[in-house]
């Protein structure tokens, strides 16, 4: 018995062990920033001085207007959001469900199509550059060969969220990924039981295909919404949030507030917001879920 | 394992106390010392090496010239040992956590709207005291606006290098057109109208047509005939005889007549003469040198940096002052060296600042057209002009008079070498003008509209 106990300490140390440095970086480089930027943004602190408590005037002076850039850039990142997010479900899925039959080359467009989202995204967004160049670019040359308007993509006010949302669309073979491998795990039987009862395409579709993918949808859907909320390299390396601030991505903003104009402790106070908005989103999914997720087997 | 992290966060706190320690403050003592004892003395006092760290940003040809002025340096000064850091790419957010984290640089380069705003944080060391009490250098031997004051005593950098525009073209497109050259004198210097005029006969088409005939396509130009810098939409307010900021500092004068005046006219150059490439156009556009040697452009509009590059060029090349709107006058834009608070050797980075500002050991950035001296002398004695000024083919006959004389007879500080907050009310104005450069509102309407948001950001001025 004695030497049973002794065995299972030396087990407990050695999980703590082998567990410390992912415990470790988990405290240093997440919790301990974490509350340190909790604590700045109810700071005045510029980057250069020290902090010094302000209570929640940072929250204050965002909420009620004083900061000039605050619900600008909201509106620019729901709209992206809202815009690219269901654009991006519905082709990663259509991807998916072509990619899912039996065509042939199949393996060869699973990789084409996976392959733009390995590339960083700061090497494509130097490429879209060239591409969306209004006079030299491929997309307005293709236009213009085809006797379309042409477009000046991200370098007007109108056009640049769209734009941006169109690239982005380049990159959903992370998402169609897991679509397929929902699909995949879809029971032949039920297929077979539809076709019994003459169902066709579309009821396919909408009666087994969609449910039965739903919690893979579910979770792609609070992904891209999570990522649409944190868009950074694009406006940072194409945009420089212009024009006319149309482009003023809330992460991007958040960044210039830290590191152009030196104010740390609001940066954090706009960072915070962000954390809080996310939860709340994806709480608000969350709820809804349980109307339209299906999960085999019942409760998740 | 909480022991662990307990040690790390305490040990980085007391870190961070230490430093705080040896705040400014105390610079009087470091400054007696140093009007006593001159020159190498400085260093030789203590017997130990002095380590110091120097910061710029720049081309690796710049980076070059910095290395061997600092080498020259640490030659000449056996005591003292610089450590050169060249950060090519992102320098203010870089600075920016060195300075948080308290290892700022002792020496280096940095902007004037951030160096204002740390020097008011008392995070740069108030190099007055040492301008005053130096024997070899003081703010009367410095060409004028070459001292950035933060307060009435309190000095946050002098400039690296002064910085001046003008109109820089290409010889050959004059000559084919028939078009007289813009003078290089201030005071015979092209109207805005002449300006203008020269710009439309130098636009051409894709059928050859310049944008004077009425046959003329703007939708299809093959030639432009200037561009210019939209992030420098303040740069005719000199010449305007208006300022973004009211003369006693109390106000901006954002509605005022003359500011959106000399916004709208850049504007028209775009959307009612055609004359300069728009935002979309310009994209396609090589920069500016080199749109001036393929000849997609007869005149750029442009501080005095880009000659390095039009040298390299090997066109045919030369500068003309500054139109005029009403009186001579052209944009300085010079950015300062500056001096950590929490250096620990105050003196010897002087000492070093001193030498970086002497033309002689950094010649190589002045004599390639890029830098221009702050130093009077090298603007008047002809030995001295004769170092950097002539030397080709960075420079150019038109120099000493559109580009020296204008500088240091009409030259002009732009407002953010005074204004407080510059960097939040620049975001706000630049974007609102995108508007302006697209011909879809006027620069009035434009600054109307974002006036009330600017005023709310305007927080008064620095200076003395």
């Amino acid at each position: 018995m004695q030497s049973l106990s002794v065995l299972r300490r030396r087990e407990n140390w050695f999980g703590w062990l082998f567990a410390a440095p992912a415990i470790l970086g988990f405290f240093v480089f997440i919790l301990g920033p974490m509350a340190a930027s909790l604590y700045y943004s109810f700071t005045d602190y510029q980057i250069a001085g020290d902090p010094t408590f302000v209570g929640g005037r940072n929250y204050a002076n965002l909420f009620n207007g004083v900061d000039p850039f605050f619900y600008k850039s909201i509106f620019v990142t729901l709209y992206y959001v809202i815009l690219s997010v269901p654009l991006q479900m519905i082709t990663a899925f259509i991807l998916a469900l072509i990619l899912n039959r039996k065509i042939k080359g199949r393996a060869f467009f699973r990789v084409v199509f996976y392959l733009p989202t390995i590339m960083p995204v700061i090497a494509s967004s130097m490429v879209w550059i060239w591409m969306f160049d209004p006079d030299l670019g491929l997309l307005n040359e293709a236009l213009r060969t085809l006797h379309l308007p042409t477009s000046n993509w991200i370098y007007s006010s109108s056009s640049v969220i769209p734009t941006l949302v169109f690239m982005s669309l380049w990159t959903v073979g992370g998402t169609m990924i897991i679509f397929l491998a929902a699909l995949n795990d879809i029971p032949k039987q039920y297929y077979e039981a539809i076709e019994i009862d003459g169902g066709g395409r579309l009821q396919r579709l909408w009666h087994i295909t969609i449910p039965l993918a739903s919690p893979s949808i579910f979770f792609n859907t609070i992904m891209s919404v999570i990522g649409g909320l944190q868009v950074f390299v694009q406006p940072y390396a194409m945009t420089a949030g212009g024009p006319n601030d149309a482009s003023l991505f809330y992460v991007f903003y958040l960044y210039r507030e830290a590191f152009t104009f030196g104010n740390m402790g609001n940066a954090s106070a706009i960072a915070w917001v962000l954390f809080i908005v996310t939860m709340i989103l994806t709480y608000v999914i969350f709820k809804t879920s349980q109307k339209w997720v299906y999960y085999e087997g019942g409760e998740a | 394992m909480m022991c662990l992290v307990a040690f790390l966060v305490l040990s980085g706190c007391s870190g961070a106390a230490k430093q705080t320690a040896n705040e400014p403050g105390s610079s009087s003592e470091a400054i007696n010392d140093a009007s006593t004892t001159n020159d190498q003395s400085a260093a030789t006092d203590s017997g130990e090496v002095v380590e110091l760290t120097y910061a710029t940003w720049g081309s690796p040809n710049e980076k070059k010239a910095h290395q061997a002025a600092v080498d020259a340096f640490n030659a000449k000064y056996p005591n003292i040992k610089v450590k050169y850091l060249h950060i090519p790419a992102d320098f203010g957010t870089k600075i920016s956590t060195m300075i948080a984290a308290k290892q700022a640089p002792d020496v280096f380069l940095l902007d004037k709207v951030t160096a204002l705003k740390w020097s008011e944080q008392k995070k740069l060391y108030n190099i007055k005291p040492f301008l005053d009490a130096d024997s070899e250098i003081s703010e009367d031997k410095l060409i004028p606006n070459a001292v950035l004051y933060m307060g009435p005593d309190q000095v946050a950098g002098i400039k690296a290098t002064e910085e001046a525009f003008g109109l820089f073209y290409n010889k050959d497109m004059f000559t084919e057109a028939g078009v007289p050259v813009p003078p290089a004198n201030p005071n015979e210097t092209w109207t805005w109208e002449q300006f203008v005029e020269a710009a439309q006969k130098l636009t051409l088409d894709n059928k050859g047509r310049n944008a004077l005939d009425p046959e003329f396509n703007p939708k299809n130009i093959k030639q432009y005939g200037v561009r210019f810098n939209r992030w420098a939409w303040f740069q005719l307010f000199g010449t305007n005889e208006t300022k973004l900021v009211s003369e006693d500092g109390t106000k901006l004068q954002l509605t005022d007549p003359a500011v959106a005046d000399s916004i709208q006219k850049l504007a028209d150059l775009i959307n009612v003469y055609h004359v300069a490439p728009d935002v979309t156009q310009e994209k396609s556009l090589p920069a500016p040198a080199v749109a001036l040697q393929s000849k997609k452009v007869a005149m750029d509009l442009d501080g005095q940096w880009v000659q390095v590059d039009l040298g390299a060029s090997k066109i045919n090349w030369d500068v003309g002052a500054m139109p005029k709107i009403k009186v001579p006058s052209t944009l300085l834009n010079g950015e300062p060296f500056v001096m950590s608070a929490d250096t620990k050797h105050p003196k010897e980075a002087w000492q070093f600042y001193k030498f970086m500002i002497d033309p002689n050991n950094v010649l190589e950035l002045y004599s390639s057209g890029l830098w221009m001296p702050i130093v009077r002398e090298w603007y008047e004695k002809p030995e001295l002009m004769a170092k950097w000024a002539e030397v080709t083919p960075g420079h150019s006959p038109g120099y000493k008079q559109a580009i020296m004389e204008m500088t240091t007879q009409y030259g002009v500080n732009a407002h953010d070498y005074t204004l407080k907050n510059a960097d939040k009310i620049n975001a706000l104005i630049g974007p609102a003008l995108d508007a302006v450069w697209e011909g879809k509102k006027s620069a009035a309407d434009s600054l109307k509209a974002v006036e009330p948001k600017v005023q709310a950001e305007f927080k008064g001025i620095y200076g003395r």
